[in-house]
């Protein structure tokens, strides 16, 4: 275990694994606010979407070089010398399969055995999976997105396209954010989601799995 | 060649500027407040319970995001289409449920042609909410058909005209056994009902999740049962209104009054008087729009109170 800023606003590090203090922030709320039981079954689901992404991460021969919890979500770093383009388009895409996956399974199960907690874990996952595919750099969608171009036309293009797409998805997901706060009463929700992305994106974080070593 | 991964340029690509000092505040800072937030849990465990009583009704307060949720997981095995489904957790998780407040308080909503078929509607068959969620003993007490109040058929008659229409998950049109005594919440007859309806101006079809009673402003507002007010406050959409709980599920609302009562947190009972009817929000005269939902489904609550005619 080692202690002291390492990274940008790392503090803390267990081997391969950092956490700020942002994440500590968001530890501490949820320790704070949570009644229901819903934080238990949604670090289920988050466990289920990074147990994907390490599977392909796996099966492509990558090694995973760090796991950084940070305010904004759990990010992976890998090595994937050997992973390619297209094999990084899976891993990314491999966390959200994996969401869905359960989703799937969690809602058969439920009408199996008449489970309303059940559909209740399958609306988180199919949730979870869904935001997770928004074309925003930050999210494994977006990461696939511009794995994508990057491999089909140019990584500078696709970067540029990439960070166009994140600011306008991200600032129309604001305006209706707040159109929603007013009209609503109180509504904060999607406007909750759009802050979160814009720090995210701002910070440069985000719950993407990328890889950070690569061979050309 | 080994290279380093780029990160695409932009403002938001910035590399690493945080000073060593700085970040090691902000993280000290931070484990100070998660310890604070232990030891108030460990030691204070009242004064935490109080902080969410006081925090979570206003992230959850309007809408049943359980319920929400539950219902899109199980759209993902059901018959409904995926992305129909994905609309609906936008309109449950966001709270986009429209007050559909166009109608004039002691205006006659149009009434859409009605041609009675003898073929018993999708309506009809529609699955009852057991099957759905499973729901507290309570309501479960299934009654005969022959139960059930003549409004239910006249009701479900009436909605035949829109059997094209899906019914919209959150709302059930069936009629639910609930034993329990409803006090009136205002004097006035039935200005725009449940269910759907064409809207008066702009002839499309809506789903009014409500009922609306016309009444003059001023009217006393009562609370239908004994409750807890989980919200008392000014939305765009509702204007002026007031949500209970009841207990086992049961929500009724209250909008567009003139004057509040009540305030979050206060208990009432059967029959308090805790607003005015009024026109604000998006209304276009006095009137009261009652909604009542029941383990997250919103149902026609004129199957169960008396309004005048």
């Amino acid at each position: 275990m080692g202690i002291g800023p390492y990274e940008r606003g790392v503090w803390l590090r267990f081997g391969r694994v950092s956490i700020t203090g942002g994440f500590v922030l968001m530890a501490a709320l949820v320790f704070l606010f949570d009644s229901g039981g819903l934080v238990p079954l949604i670090v289920f689901v988050a466990l289920v979407h990074e147990l994907g992404h390490f599977a392909a991460i796996r099966v492509f021969g990558g090694r995973v070089l760090r796991l950084h919890l940070g305010l904004v979500g759990l990010r992976i770093d890998y090595e994937g010398r050997r992973v390619g383009y297209g094999g990084e388009i899976v891993i990314a895409l491999m966390g959200p399969i994996f969401n869905l996956g359960l989703a799937y399974g969690a809602s058969l199960f439920g009408r199996h055995v008449g489970s309303e907690g059940a559909f209740f874990l399958a609306g988180v996952s199919l949730g979870a999976a869904v935001f997770n595919l928004l074309p925003i750099y930050q999210l494994d969608g977006g990461r696939a997105l511009y794995c994508f171009m990057a491999w089909t036309v140019d990584a500078d293009w696709a970067a540029r396209v990439i960070c166009v797409l994140s600011c306008v998805l991200i600032f129309a997901m604001l305006a209706a954010g707040v159109v929603l706060f007013l009209w609503s009463g109180w509504n904060f929700t999607l406007l909750t989601a759009a802050v979160w992305l814009l720090i995210s994106y701002c910070k440069s974080e985000g719950s993407a799995v990328r890889c950070v070593v690569r061979e050309f | 060649m080994r290279t380093t991964y780029r990160r695409p340029a932009g403002r938001g690509y910035k590399q690493d500027t945080a000073k060593p000092s700085l970040t090691g505040v902000r993280m000290t800072v931070c484990v100070a407040l998660l310890c604070c937030v232990v030891l108030l849990r460990v030691f204070f465990p009242g004064a935490a319970e109080a902080m969410r009583a006081t925090v979570l009704p206003l992230i959850e307060e309007d809408m049943d995001y359980r319920g929400a949720i539950a219902a899109i997981g199980e759209t993902i095995t059901g018959d409904t289409p995926i992305l129909e489904a994905l609309g609906e957790i936008a309109i449950r998780a966001f709270g986009v449920l429209p007050a559909e407040e166009d109608v004039e308080a002691a205006g006659v909503s149009e009434e859409p042609e009605i041609t009675p078929t003898p073929s018993p509607s999708p309506l009809v068959n529609h699955p009852p909410i057991e099957e759905v969620f499973p729901v507290p003993a309570l309501f479960l007490l299934s009654p005969p058909e022959s139960e059930e109040p003549e409004a239910v058929a006249a009701f479900l008659a009436h909605q035949e005209a829109f059997a094209a229409y899906a019914v919209p998950v959150n709302a059930a049109v069936c009629y639910l056994p609930l034993d329990l005594d409803f006090a009136v919440p205002t004097a006035g007859p039935v200005s725009s009902p449940f269910g759907f309806r064409r809207h008066p101006i702009l002839g499309n079809v809506g789903f009014h999740f409500g009922t609306d009673i016309a009444a003059n402003t001023g009217e006393p507002i009562y609370a239908v049962l004994d409750g807890r007010v989980v919200s008392a406050r000014e939305g765009l959409g509702f204007g002026k209104y007031v949500l209970l709980y009841h207990g086992d599920g049961i929500y009724t609302r209250y909008a567009h009054a003139s004057v509040l009562y009540v305030r979050t947190g206060d208990t009432v009972a059967r029959g308090q008087m805790i607003a005015r009817v009024g026109a604000t929000g998006t209304a276009t005269g006095p009137h009261l729009h009652f909604e009542l939902r029941v383990d997250g489904m919103y149902r026609n609550a004129e199957f169960y109170l008396e309004f005048y005619s």
